[in-house]
């Protein structure tokens, strides 16, 4: 059915529109005075270890235990905070320990110019291995179930591939770069040709905030105005206005790189494509994904450019295990675990495939 | 059928106008816009003029990203940022020369002195993490032996981080 609209309906909405505007006007305002740093972070949580500037804290479970194996997380090191895992209304760890089942955090740390010599064997075979064995002594559980978020998938991969008894039982490899001739813009943009990655590690002994923070942005050049003017569209929707201040916080919050840490992530993986064509080496150890064995969950998301799906995917042939899943997700690399979308697709699948793959609940 | 390939800015943009003009017809009350099903947001200005700003801000993302991506830009910004880096890295280490003598003349302790003690700081630090995970170790030892012994066992230790 059509209707012929009347003259005033439209000049009605513009009315609306303009009464809209003056009340988003007045809450602007009140955000852009608004001194105080949003709340993030918020769950309860314990340090049960270190080691070094890592940290490794504890999400107890909710309720009775439902999973017998408590799940030990792994994000990227360097770059960002990991309460990005926690904000509020959209707390990935909220919605895991609301589930029953216990969730290890590793906190890489902020390293400073003090730790230039922390290298990618120092993270894989020194510290990671040490938080793990950490975390199956203080759950007092037979094993882990390993979840592995961007950076921390070829980290966890890696670590895994030299230890081939480390007591994990199953893995969840998440929007993880693996094939980096697929790695999307930071490859484009870390080539060898393009990228004097050792000249400017030399001159910031490390890698720097400012280069962190440009890479990024420039990932969506017009991302930042985008996100006001939904903001501003959005301003009459309180929930929407925190969940904003809170992505805001973070993505303003930026951690640097240990200068040698950033020197090999860059020639070996970026540059040099090590692990996925089997040539890396750690302290004389060789990375061959193929003697990972564990049942494996590989989840990409499609609007990824930092680990595009094509990139992810690549650890489906690489990985020696024979059971294994491939999923592609709605979202971007960000959105896919913490957006507002998360609980519907992310959370859920890899609960379930936890679940399903996971050891009986020890009661 | 040729393959739909990615948008073009130049094809976003146009979207743009061309739903920019069909929200002041909508606001105006007049054009295709009065003939809209009712209810339907095709028919409000606000939301069109919404949508033809999102599709040209679409546009221009687009058109940096291809810019960005482009292999002569990329080149460009390697080469300027090695340029950079070349003048940089002398005039840090002059800098850093320099503040070090005025340092010493005052008494004061350098950068790379500090960073030499917090070095030191994080090198007794990953020792004593060693340790604690060797006494831990030794303690899931003898307690594993105590039980094989049927003895009493001794505490585990605590889980405190430290």
């Amino acid at each position: 059915m059509t209707t012929t609209a009347s003259v005033s309906t439209p000049a009605q909405r513009w009315i609306d529109e303009m009464e809209s505007t003056f009340q988003r006007l007045g809450r602007g305002a009140e955000l852009f005075w608004d001194q105080s740093r949003a709340p993030v972070g918020l769950t309860p949580r314990e340090l049960v270890g270190r080691r070094g500037k890592s940290k490794l804290y504890l999400y107890r479970s909710r309720g009775a235990r439902t999973s017998a194996l408590p799940v030990l997380f792994v994000p990227y090191l360097g770059i960002s905070r990991t309460y990005v895992f926690d904000l509020p209304g959209a707390s990935f760890v909220e919605y895991f320990i609301g589930q029953g089942i216990d969730l290890y955090l590793v906190e890489w740390g902020d390293f400073g110019l003090e730790d230039a010599g922390f290298s990618m064997e120092d993270a894989i075979l020194d510290v990671l291995p040490a938080l793990a064995r950490r975390a199956i002594r203080h759950s007092g559980a037979p094993a882990l179930d390993l979840l592995g978020y961007c950076m921390g998938v070829p980290l966890s991969l890696c670590y895994l591939a030299t230890h081939p008894d480390a007591p994990v039982h199953a893995l969840v490899m998440m929007v993880g770069p693996i094939d980096f001739s697929e790695g999307g813009f930071f490859a484009r943009w870390t080539s060898a040709d393009v990228f004097p990655v050792d000249k400017l590690v030399d001159a910031y002994g490390g890698g720097p905030l400012e280069f962190v923070r440009l890479g990024f942005k420039l990932l969506s050049p017009t991302g930042d105005l985008a996100t006001l003017v939904n903001l501003w569209r959005n301003l009459g929707n309180e929930q929407y206005v925190q969940g904003w201040r809170a992505m805001n916080r973070w993505s303003n919050e930026w951690v640097g790189f240990p200068a040698e840490f950033f020197r090999q992530w860059v020639h070996w993986f970026y540059q040099e494509n090590r692990l996925a064509q089997g040539e890396l080496e750690l302290r004389g150890r060789r990375v061959d994904l193929a003697t990972i064995t564990q049942p494996i969950l590989v989840v990409a998301a499609r609007k990824d450019t930092i680990a595009p799906p094509a990139s992810a995917r690549a650890l489906m042939d690489l990985v020696g295990a024979a059971d294994k899943e491939y999923v592609e997700l709605p979202g971007g690399h960000i959105s896919l675990i913490a957006g507002r979308q998360a609980h519907q697709h992310l959370w859920p699948k890899v609960v379930g495939w936890l679940r399903e793959h996971g050891a009986e609940p020890d009661g | 059928m040729a393959e739909e390939g990615p948008p073009l800015p130049f094809s976003l943009w146009t979207q743009a106008y061309r739903t920019w003009l069909d929200a002041w017809a909508a606001g105006m009350g007049v054009g295709g816009a009065a003939e809209t099903p009712a209810g339907s947001a095709q028919a409000d200005p606000v939301q069109l003029t919404r949508r033809a700003f999102d599709s040209w801000l679409n546009g221009w993302n687009l058109a940096f990203e291809q810019l960005l991506n482009a292999p002569e830009t990329l080149t460009a910004s390697g080469r300027t940022l090695d340029a950079l880096l070349n003048v940089q890295l002398p005039l840090r280490e002059q800098t850093t020369a320099m503040m070090a003598l005025w340092l010493q003349t005052l008494n004061l302790p350098s950068r790379d002195e500090l960073l030499r003690v917090a070095v030191q700081i994080n090198e007794a630090n990953a020792r004593l993490d060693e340790l604690r995970d060797l006494v831990e170790d030794l303690s899931d030892h003898v307690a594993a032996l105590g039980a094989r012994e049927g003895r009493r066992t001794p505490a585990p230790v605590n889980g405190d981080a430290r």
